[in-house]
């Protein structure tokens, strides 16, 4: 019914996926959540995902070594999982980002980053 | 359907609290500067909205998301059976996720300058709903809380709220030799003409509210962006400060960023900050005679350490070790290097007493005070030296003689002091 709840929904049928939520890195605040949050703490989370956007969004130059170039996601490996952030892309003011927990033995990073790109894609775009 | 219910002035917040716990269904209007409407759902809030933010179809259509008409003929055919973005989604214009992001955004946006920590006149109008429909629905509770965090994180970006609703317009010159913005940055120091408040910019850029506050507060602590002169003096003599007049232009700056405090910026800033540095070392100078105890010990650890000696200087302010050393000094002849190198650093002033006078005569010359605690230290140490005295160099003033063999002990023992001080 919902479209960011389905999306979440989808998104926990990741193969290895602990945990996903939306999350609005302004001010580092989950719009939406589902399955578990690192250390049981999803403001925690959502603020530290929101940290990371920043840092590779604004204060690198990582993010536009070449025109037109911009941050897509940010992945972060754990020597027990991998942590995905895809940045959404709204055609309307928004600062938006996917972030996906998967189990490192069950979840595969690649099949993991495309499912996620899918998911963020089919949010904004019918 | 307006029934209003209340009209005195209470926190939004628990008005709205009380309304959740009831499950009502309706609009709670606030008043106040911004205000805005909180629109509910059998107690969950549905649609929010404010004067300081843009609303959804402002953010749709400037950001060129929808184009004005398809945004005007959704509204026109929708907006009586409450089904405006239901409608946006059926023709295919929107996407589901699209339309609960967009609405989630303003939701959260709005609330924020909504819920103010005020109490303002409030009322709810009983079953009135928002044209737009719902489109999702938020907890009230969360609500509140976040809309209290997006308020600490504002504060910390800049501790101004002055900000907030002041005209803003680009500092005229910035602060630093290069400066590095984000794009909304880049936006909104092109808009701001002195004229457009933080709120206008917003639904003039079709941004967030929310994130135009935090931008200019950005900007304004990095000195780049300056409130206008009319609304300072309000402001800024209630906040804090001492009220700057606004009578001109380019005080405005300065007074500004004086309300900042963060040092890091502008010029006029660092100008106050620089003539503010040097006074506290000026001060000091005069005080020097004034400290009897201070003096003596100087010249001990100049002697050996020229280069040593300053930080001491700078360090020490008569302390419990340094009595013995001054006694012991005076009566050893003080290398005039020395003597010259401590008072050069702060004051010409005490140089030429020091070397025309010899320890014991400086002693002379000092206060009664001074005296005092020059002889309380003198007799302990003062035994001992005799051992190595006589032999090493006199001062050149004829004073006594003394040995170099304990001073050096004594040094010793006074630098370690001194850096454990340190």
């Amino acid at each position: 019914m919902s479209g960011i709840d389905d999306c979440l929904r989808q998104a926990m049928t990741i193969p290895g996926a602990i945990g996903a939520s939306l999350v609005d890195y302004t001010t580092g605040f989950a719009l939406g959540s589902a399955g578990a949050a690192p250390g049981d703490d999803p403001d925690g989370t959502a603020t530290g995902t929101a940290d990371i956007v920043h840092a590779a969004v604004s204060r690198s130059p990582f993010a536009s070594t070449r025109p037109g170039d911009g941050v897509e996601d940010v992945i972060i490996t754990t020597a027990g999982g991998y942590h995905l952030i895809r940045l959404l892309r709204t055609g309307f003011d928004s600062r938006l980002a996917l972030y996906l927990w998967l189990d490192k033995d069950i979840g595969n990073l690649a099949v993991g980053r495309r499912r996620l790109q899918m998911l963020a894609e089919g949010l904004v775009a019918a | 359907m307006k029934a209003a219910r209340a009209a005195k002035a209470t926190l939004p917040r628990r008005a709205l609290s009380q309304l959740v716990n009831a499950g009502e269904t309706g609009a709670l209007y606030v008043d106040g500067d911004p205000g805005g409407v909180i629109y509910l759902t059998e107690g969950q809030v549905t649609y929010a909205e404010s004067a300081a933010a843009p609303g959804a179809g402002e953010l749709l259509t400037t950001s060129g998301r929808l184009s004005a008409p398809t945004w005007d003929s959704a509204v026109s055919s929708g907006k009586d059976a409450h089904r405006v973005g239901r409608l946006l989604i059926e023709q295919g214009h929107l996407t589901e996720g699209e339309l609960e992001l967009c609405v989630l955004g303003v939701i959260y946006d709005a609330a924020y300058f909504v819920l103010q920590p005020a109490a303002v006149p409030v009322r709810f109008a009983a079953g009135e709903q928002h044209w737009f429909g719902p489109v999702c629905r938020v907890d009230a509770d969360v609500l509140s809380k976040e809309t209290t965090r997006r308020r600490r994180l504002l504060d910390e970006v800049f501790d101004s709220s002055t900000l907030d609703t002041a005209p803003v317009r680009p500092a005229p010159r910035p602060p630093v030799e290069r400066v590095v913005l984000s794009a909304l940055q880049y936006e909104l120091l092109l808009a701001a003409d002195g004229e457009r408040t933080p709120a206008t910019l917003a639904r003039l850029l079709g941004r967030a509210g929310f994130v135009t506050l935090q931008q200019v507060r950005t900007l304004a602590a990095a000195g780049l962006i300056i409130a206008e002169p009319e609304h300072r003096p309000v402001e800024v003599s209630g906040d804090t400060e001492a009220p700057d007049t606004s009578a001109s232009g380019g005080r405005v700056a300065g007074g500004v960023l004086r309300a900042a405090v963060p040092a890091r910026v502008s010029a006029p800033a660092r100008a106050t900050a620089t003539a503010v540095v040097d006074p506290p070392a000026r001060p000091t100078i005069p005080e020097f005679p004034a400290k009897p105890v201070g003096l003596p010990v100087r010249p001990t650890a100049g002697p050996k350490k020229p280069s040593g000696v300053s930080d001491t200087e700078v360090t020490s302010s008569g302390t419990e070790s340094i009595p013995p050393d001054s006694a012991d000094l005076p009566v050893r002849a003080p290398a005039t290097d020395d003597t010259i190198a401590i008072p050069v650093v702060r004051n010409d002033e005490p140089k030429p007493a020091r070397k025309s006078t010899g320890g014991r005569r400086r002693a002379g010359n000092r206060t009664a005070a001074a005296i005092a605690t020059e002889n309380l230290p003198r007799r302990s140490p003062g035994e001992q030296m005799p051992d190595g005295a006589g032999d090493v160099e006199t001062a050149p003033d004829g004073g006594p003689l003394r040995g170099d063999a304990p001073d050096e002990a004594l040094l010793t023992r006074i630098r370690s002091a001194l850096k454990a001080l340190r």
